[in-house]
This record gives C-alpha cells, sequence and structure tokens, in this order.
C-alpha cells in the first residue's frame, strides 16, 4: 500500500476577481523507496499538488492520506507524527534558512521542536546529520551565506533527515544548482532512497533530471495528470500527444536538433488556468486533434500495463 | 566584426589594498553576422562578466584591460554618451528574465516605438509600423493588437518575443543574450530557440548567446566556447564538442549536463559526479587540474597552452584523453 495517496483531489484558488483552477481530479500515490518525477509547466497544478502532497494545503475535494491516516482533516492542522514523516526539500536552499541562525542551529531546529533531543546532544545529533549528507561538520557553526549553494542545499537535506522522514517532497531540488554539483545533490537523493527507503516526490521542469533518476513519471496538463507510468515507457514511447512534444523540446545536445523538421512543435502555450478549453484541455494545441477532442472530455485510462494516458487517440 | 583580444576584467577588493578578484583572465573571441556564438560555463567561470563588459555595463570599480573592436572600433573605454549610442544602435542585448527588461506602465508597442525613433529618426506611424512588423516577425500574433498590450497582460514567453523585438529595433549588428530561455517552460523554449535560429539567419545579425547548458548551446550556436575560471579552455563546434570533448572539464559538463537519455545503468544507478568546486582565476597552473581525472605533475606546474583540437582548440596538456 502507498505511503503517501491523494485521490481525485480538486483545488481552487480565487485570484484577482476570477477562479483559477489548479487541481481538476488528480490522482497521486508513492510508495517508500520509490522516486516519483512530477512534470509541467507553469500553472499545470504540479506546485499545488507538492504542497498538498506535503501537508501545507489541502484539496477542497478529494483526499490525501499519509499510512492509514487522512493527511489533514477539514479545519485540522495537520498531526505531529505525519508533519515529522513528509519533509520537504526546496529549489532555494538559501531563502529556506534563517540567515541569522547557524546551518548547526537550523539543523537541528525540528529536532527540538518535536522533543528529539535531549540537552548537550546538539551538536554530536548534528555532526551525524551533516555527515550522512557528506557535509563537512566542521561547517556546523557558519551562517547560511557563507556556504555554497551545494553544501546549503545538503544542509536543507540533513534538517529534513534529523526526523527520521518516510517521505521527501523536493520541489525543484537542484534548479538552482550549477551543472556540476547537480549531480552530487542528485547522487546524494537516489542514496537515500535506496538506502533508508525513503519515498521521494521529485517535481521538475527539468526533464533530463527526472529522466534519469525516477521509477514513474506523472505528467500534467492545466490541473490535470494527462499520463502517468514507468519512466523508462513515459519517454521511449509516449502516449499523450502532449508528452511527446514535452520530450520533443528537450535539446539533445546535437546540432541536428534545430534542423530537425519532424520534430513536433508545439504552438502557443498553455492556456490559462482561468479559462480551461473544453473537452480536452490540450485540444488548442494539439498537432493531432479531431472534433471529439473539441467535445468530449477525455479521462485517464489504462493504455497499456505501464502506461495511462488522457487522450482519446492514444493506443 | 566582433573582435575579442585578451580581455581581462578584475573586480576591485572592498578596500584599496586588496587585489580584488579576477573574474576573466585572457580570452579571445570572434564573431561574424548570422553566426551564433555560445559562451558557457557554471557560475564563477566570467561567462557574465566577459557579457556585461561586451555590454558596457561592468561597474566603474571593475578594470578592464585588452581590446574589444566592433568592426574595428574600439567599445571597451567609451565615454557615458558614446557608450549609449553604441550599446542602444549596435548591440542589442536580450536577459533572462523577459519581464525585467520591459517597462511595466508602457504597452509593449511604445517600449518598442521608442527604441525604433531614437535609433532611426521615424515619425510616430512609421515607427510603429516598423514595432508591428518586428512583433511580426518574433512570431507574435496579431501583432498590431500585442502591441497595445502591457507587459502584465502577456505571458513569459512572449514577453520574451517582445524583448527579443526590441533588442532587434535599432537594427543591432550583434545580439547579446543571456540565458535567454532559463526562466522559460520546455516547449516555450523550444519555440524561443528556433525563433533565434531563424532570426540570425533573416536579420543578419550576430548573436552571442551566454549559457549554462550545453544542450542549449548545442542546438543553436555555430561555434561553442567552454569557459572555466576566467578562461576560455576549449572552442569547438558543437556536434564535435558533444560527441569527442577535448578538455576534460568540457567532457564532465557533457556528462553532467544530463543528456535525455534514460540512466540505462540500473534503477537509481549514481549519476557522474564532477568533485569540489570551481578555483579561483588567475592562477600558475591548470585551474581545472584539482578537480581533474587526469591531472598530471605538469598540470598543477603549468598552465597548458592553446593547442589545435578537431575543429577547434583546447587548453589542455591530455586535451583528448579519457580516464580508464
Amino acid at each position: 500500500m502507498s505511503v503517501l495517496a491523494i485521490e481525485d483531489a480538486h483545488r481552487q484558488f480565487a485570484s484577482g476577481g476570477g477562479i483559477v483552477t489548479a487541481l481538476d481530479g488528480v490522482s497521486l500515490a508513492l510508495d517508500r523507496g520509490e522516486i516519483v518525477g512530477l512534470v509541467g509547466e507553469s500553472g499545470c497544478g504540479k506546485s499545488t499538488l507538492a504542497r498538498i502532497a506535503a501537508g501545507l494545503d489541502r484539496p477542497d475535494d478529494g483526499k490525501a492520506t499519509f499510512g492509514s491516516r487522512p493527511m489533514a482533516p477539514a479545519g485540522r492542522q495537520i498531526d505531529a507524527d505525519t508533519r515529522r514523516r513528509v519533509q520537504l526539500v526546496f529549489q532555494d536552499p538559501l531563502a529556506s534558512f534563517n540567515p541569522r541562525r547557524t546551518v548547526g542551529r537550523s539543523i537541528a531546529l525540528p529536532l527540538r521542536l518535536n522533543r528529539m533531543l535531549s540537552g548537550g546532544q546538539e551538536r554530536s545529533v548534528v555532526a551525524e546529520l551533516m555527515d550522512q549528507v557528506g557535509l563537512d561538520p566542521a561547517l556546523m557553526d557558519r551562517k547560511p551565506h557563507q556556504l555554497s549553494g551545494g553544501q546549503l542545499q545538503r544542509a536543507a537535506i540533513a534538517r529534513a533527515l534529523g526526523l527520521n522522514p518516510d517521505v521527501l517532497i523536493c520541489d525543484e531540488p537542484v534548479a538552482s544548482l550549477d551543472v556540476s554539483v547537480r549531480a552530487q545533490i542528485l547522487n546524494l537523493l537516489l542514496a537515500l532512497c535506496r538506502d533508508r527507503n525513503i519515498g521521494i516526490l521529485f517535481v521538475s521542469h527539468d526533464l533530463g533530471v527526472v529522466r534519469r533518476i525516477a521509477d514513474r513519471v506523472v505528467v500534467m496538463y492545466l490541473g490535470r495528470v494527462v499520463e502517468q507510468g514507468s519512466n523508462e515507457a513515459v519517454w521511449s514511447a509516449p502516449r499523450h500527444p502532449y508528452t511527446r512534444a514535452l520530450a520533443a523540446s528537450v535539446p539533445t545536445g546535437a546540432a541536428s536538433w534545430r534542423l530537425d523538421q519532424g520534430r513536433v512543435r508545439l504552438a502557443g502555450e498553455p492556456p490559462s488556468p482561468f479559462d480551461v478549453p473544453t473537452g480536452c484541455r490540450f485540444h488548442p494545441r494539439c498537432p493531432i486533434a479531431i472534433d471529439r477532442c473539441r467535445q468530449d472530455d477525455p479521462v485517464l485510462r489504462p493504455i497499456s500495463q505501464d502506461i495511462d494516458a488522457a487522450c482519446h487517440l492514444a493506443e | 566584426m566582433l573582435k575579442v583580444r585578451d580581455l581581462a576584467i578584475r573586480f576591485a577588493g572592498r578596500s584599496a589594498s586588496e587585489a580584488g578578484t579576477l573574474a576573466v583572465d585572457g580570452i579571445d573571441l570572434d564573431l561574424d553576422r548570422a553566426q551564433v556564438l555560445a559562451l558557457i560555463g557554471e557560475s564563477g567561470s566570467g561567462k557574465s562578466a566577459t557579457m556585461l563588459a561586451l555590454a558596457g555595463l561592468l561597474p566603474k570599480s571593475a578594470k578592464t584591460t585588452g581590446s574589444v573592436l566592433l568592426d574595428d572600433r574600439s567599445i571597451l573605454h567609451l565615454d557615458e554618451r558614446e557608450k549609449s549610442t553604441v550599446r542602444g544602435r549596435r548591440i542589442g542585448m536580450i536577459f533572462q528574465d523577459p519581464g525585467g527588461s520591459l517597462n511595466p506602465v508602457l504597452t509593449v508597442g511604445d517600449q518598442i516605438d521608442e527604441v525604433v525613433r531614437t535609433h532611426r529618426r521615424l515619425d510616430r506611424r512609421a515607427a510603429r509600423a516598423e514595432t508591428v512588423s518586428l512583433l511580426s516577425r518574433v512570431g507574435i500574433g496579431d501583432p498590431a493588437a500585442r502591441a497595445r498590450a502591457y507587459p502584465h497582460q502577456l505571458s513569459g514567453g512572449l514577453k520574451q518575443r517582445v524583448a527579443i523585438a526590441a533588442a532587434l529595433a535599432a537594427q543591432p549588428t550583434v545580439i547579446l543574450a543571456d540565458e535567454p530561455t532559463t526562466a522559460l517552460d520546455a516547449t516555450v523554449q523550444a519555440q524561443i530557440l528556433d525563433l533565434l535560429v531563424n532570426l540570425v539567419q533573416v536579420e543578419h545579425v550576430a548573436l552571442l548567446l551566454v549559457t549554462h547548458d550545453l544542450a542549449v548551446a548545442a542546438a543553436v550556436a555555430d561555434r561553442i566556447a567552454v569557459m572555466y575560471a576566467g578562461k576560455i579552455v576549449e572552442r569547438r563546434g558543437p556536434e564535435q564538442l558533444v560527441t569527442d570533448p577535448g578538455h576534460p572539464y568540457s567532457r564532465a559538463l557533457g556528462q553532467a549536463a544530463l543528456p535525455f537519455v534514460a540512466a540505462g545503468d540500473g534503477r537509481h544507478a549514481a549519476l557522474p559526479e564532477l568533485p569540489g568546486r570551481m578555483a579561483e582565476a588567475g592562477g600558475t597552473a591548470c585551474a581545472f587540474a584539482p578537480r581533474c581525472p587526469l591531472a598530471i605533475d605538469r598540470c598543477r606546474a603549468q598552465v597548458p597552452p592553446v593547442v589545435p583540437f578537431g575543429d577547434g582548440e583546447a587548453a589542455c596538456f591530455r586535451a583528448g584523453e579519457t580516464a580508464q
């Protein structure tokens, strides 16, 4: 059974006099020891879904459960145990640390708040955590601005690990890092997943990263999951035309990419979530849309053993 | 047409006694019309300082030496007035954040009109016609109506197209683009890259693309210069740089850039890492030696000279060799 499950979540926000539908019936499951890549473009709802998975927000309708417990009963704070077991790592590590507190104190803070530290242990526990993420414990007394981006992201992971979580929600954790540092952080996350059986929800716009590390992929478009399945199946033979376009939009490193006439080129940008198209929400940009797509909203359905897609034409 | 020789940039230290930081350590660049040169590197490589120097946007406290010639005219040490004519007229710029370079209280048409009229002595009506034509050339549908929109009414991709139109408005000879697609979504990035490739041909401008992304550079550039610790360590055509890099740093960058392929070596397998971090510019040895799997004593004692390699050159004693 999945450790984290979101079922048929709906979430709307009032914004500037209109209603934005961020999630329109989205389900997501995460097991321990697996990495699920959540991809999609701006406005697709992936960050809202990640916030719900982390217990920072709750769906208007639908449910989120952690283990066997509902994640956030309506009108109540998320319970302390669930809060401890789901931890977050953000894109900008500098913004996620208090600039006036030493890195060591920041790493210790969640432990102290959860009364998991007894007097006098703090420095040795923090040193141990820093060591586990490949960070020199001598940096414990530094302030955040004295560490590099990569070091600080390791510190953020150390802080998350202190509470011994079952799940890490990582929102673009390497997007602000240099490419040579990126692999170091990704390897750390891979090792945590492998060695500690932690489940990772990895939210990213970087398809190259997702393709290299995820076990499963969930592709979102305008508040819906349009395709999901095993990482290999989704990228090697995408069934939804949007996923095909996404895959084709990644420069391959080959100079011939620019001349490739066969490459799927999408016109326009994702429509505003204020004004979702009728029928299939992808149809205005879809290169293969037929009449039916303008009227019937396709549901997510199994296409093969390891892929679901929401497209009338998928087979 | 754009010729950079032995350009060095030093940022001032906090006090007069401090030596300051060397950001760029003697680089050469050549760029012709209808060509794309990509300058790639990580933070601290000096690529952004180079771009700022070419744009005339370095702070006064930064010391530059060497020469930058645009059509045989030096543009490195101009006074403020000359600088603004060169910068506005001859050099167009595109930045990572398209919203940041547009004025939020003017319509995009008014902003482009202003550039057109400043540099080209057209009346109001002719300027607007030119603006609409520019918007159309950067792939904006219904350009006359879009010209009346304010920046906040446009998506990120449209704003970047507007910024590109504004950069072209003075009919520059060179366009400097600093990470122009980094903030954009994948499908929009692909659109903007297609547009840039096309514009360089159609408008016959030179494009200097500064990026951290090797795959983006390879998709657009005719030549790629790889910077590390203030120096250009390799200069190649894109195909060869990707498939047969000469410098071990270029190789590491190619592996770390995570080409869009499956891991291939099993579930949760580790990715190739580049340990350590970039050295400061200006050393007396190869700056990459401390991180290099191929480093030998000589690399730690001397700065490697630039040697011909493949369709370009590399600054490495062991160019083209691979670690076992």
